[in-house]
């Protein structure tokens, strides 16, 4: 490493040192903005220069969760008041941590055309941070799925409970045909795909399985590309308010299920204790990491950032032998 | 990709095929779990028969695999059917596919997708390979495919290829010498030198 570092000799051969990850998962109230928070402060802690965004276009608190209060916020670059994104971003109290606060005035902003999104989605990738943390709305909008699917990463977060992971998945398959409807180019190809998201349709696609092997048949190169699609879309899972060993291995059944559906691999890379830290420090308006930086859920937060960098995965073992 | 309809016991109880007794026990566990009746994990994924046909596999696997004598008929025709299917896809190649051109042969140069078909003879998953390398899919997938585009630099790229051929056992050197050489004339071949 130090040869490396000292003689500049690879210094064309840099690896992308920027990273975009987003927290979504459908539901509301599983801990999205909590979770994207937090990631955020944890990565200042190891040093990283960090952006949080608060991408939840129509209800958007991410500044809430971090005591601030915004003079500018996304509102005003979607309606072109504010041309470079750059004059957007706010200081935090922490150190290295930038926000882009989410509008909260105009409605309509919730629902941006889609060039306005994807203008906003490229300038927010061209800032030059080490990492950038989305945290997105409730829901399966376009919006949400667009933002979520350009990331580096995207985290999904998710409560033990069944509604919650219900949602998740219907998360996940939303933009899972998303994405397949972007790659496809035939117009017969992305019919197919339009139907197959509706889940009684009359062609009997039920999986992603039968959907590629329909797409296939009619056109082979189509096929092989949403394979590839497959291969390439691994979203991460962590468990929110985990109370129980059960609620630990849930993200296990969870990474199990949606291999055995979808053909894709999930990886599940931590779980957050239920912990009553939590919840006063949401009542303080202070981030947990800061306010309890030694609670139970701060250890487990730390965790799952690490793993995250590391593109690691929980173990079962390290669970199952507790 | 599979359907779990053509998953093999491995496949379904998601371990690896050198995995431990512990190991099989544990993943039964947790396959029991997801897959049982109680589970939120998958109710809303699966409908209640293609969950019964899940469990039932789940069952068939784990008492193959922690029963030796069973296991070890049960490698022994894994492996025959893997043969077979290699031997299919190599003939149909040798009939079907255009032969390599003589320059490429000398200089022995070795493509992603001969590493794959390779690989595959062996009856290790990709995933199974990022499991165990710790290198991204999508970098695997990519080199597999000659995805150049998409690889990493080569500093990272050379101890992927390294990796993967230790992986399974093959002469790394050689595949590393033979990747590269693929790879350093895709490069002249997009930019021309001065």
């Amino acid at each position: 490493m130090a040869v490396m570092e000292n003689s500049g000799l690879f210094s064309d051969l840099q690896m992308p040192r920027k990273e975009v990850w987003a927290v979504g998962g459908g539901k509301g109230g599983t801990g999205k903005s909590f979770l994207a928070a937090n990631l955020a402060i944890a990565l200042t802690k190891m040093g990283k220069g960090v952006l949080l965004v608060d991408a939840d276009l129509g209800c958007a608190n991410l500044h809430t969760c971090l005591g601030v209060s915004p003079r500018t916020t996304l509102s005003d670059f979607v309606q072109g008041k504010i041309k470079n994104i750059e004059n957007v971003l706010t200081r935090t109290e922490i150190p290295n941590l930038a926000l882009i606060s989410g509008a909260q005035d105009y409605l309509e902003i919730a629902n941006p055309k889609h060039s306005q999104k994807m203008r906003l989605i490229r300038q927010i990738h061209e800032l030059n941070f080490e990492y950038i943390i989305l945290d997105l709305g409730a829901g399966t909008s376009f919006t949400n799925l667009d933002f979520f699917l350009s990331a580096d990463t995207g985290i999904l977060s998710v409560i033990p409970e069944p509604t919650s992971i219900e949602n998740v998945y219907r998360f996940i398959k939303s933009a899972f045909y998303r994405r397949f409807k972007k790659i496809a180019r035939d117009p017969e190809v992305k019919e197919i795909i339009t139907l197959a998201m509706d889940e009684k349709n009359e062609r009997g696609i039920r999986t992603p399985h039968d959907l590629i092997d329909q797409v296939a048949a009619l056109n082979e190169k189509a096929g092989q590309k949403l394979k590839e699609a497959v291969y390439t879309f691994a979203p991460k899972i962590v468990v929110n308010q985990v109370r129980s060993k059960d609620d630990m291995t849930l993200g296990f059944s969870m990474r199990s299920s949606c291999g055995k559906y979808f053909g894709i691999k999930v990886d599940y890379v931590g779980y957050v204790e239920y912990d009553d830290h939590v919840w006063q420090a949401t009542k303080k308006k202070r981030p947990l990491l800061l306010e309890f930086p030694y609670s139970n859920a701060a250890r487990c937060l730390e965790r799952t950032v690490s793993n995250l960098i590391k593109n690691e995965e929980l173990k079962l073992n390290s669970i199952v032998n507790q | 990709m599979k359907r779990f309809s053509d998953q093999n016991y491995y496949e379904i109880l998601e371990i690896p095929y050198r995995a431990t007794w512990g190991e099989i026990q544990k993943a039964y566990e947790l396959a029991k779990k997801t897959y049982g009746t109680d589970s939120i994990a998958s109710y809303s994924l699966f409908d209640p028969e293609d969950r019964d046909l899940i469990f039932k596999k789940i069952e068939e696997a784990y008492q193959t695999l922690i029963d030796q004598e069973k296991k070890r008929k049960y490698d022994e025709d894994l492996a025959k059917t893997v043969n077979e299917v290699a031997q299919n896809i190599s003939a149909a190649q040798e009939t079907a596919s255009d032969p390599l051109p003589d320059e490429a042969t000398l200089s022995g140069e070795i493509t992603g997708k001969t590493l794959k078909g390779m690989r595959e003879r062996q009856g290790v998953s990709l995933q199974e390979i990022a499991d165990r390398t710790r290198i991204n899919i999508t970098y695997l997938f990519c080199i597999e495919e000659d995805n150049f585009r998409a690889l990493p630099a080569e500093v990272y790229l050379r101890s992927y290829i390294y990796q993967y051929a230790k992986m399974l056992h093959w002469d790394s050197k050689r595949v590393l010498e033979g990747y590269l050489k693929t790879y350093q004339r895709w490069q002249k071949e997009k930019a021309p030198p001065t």
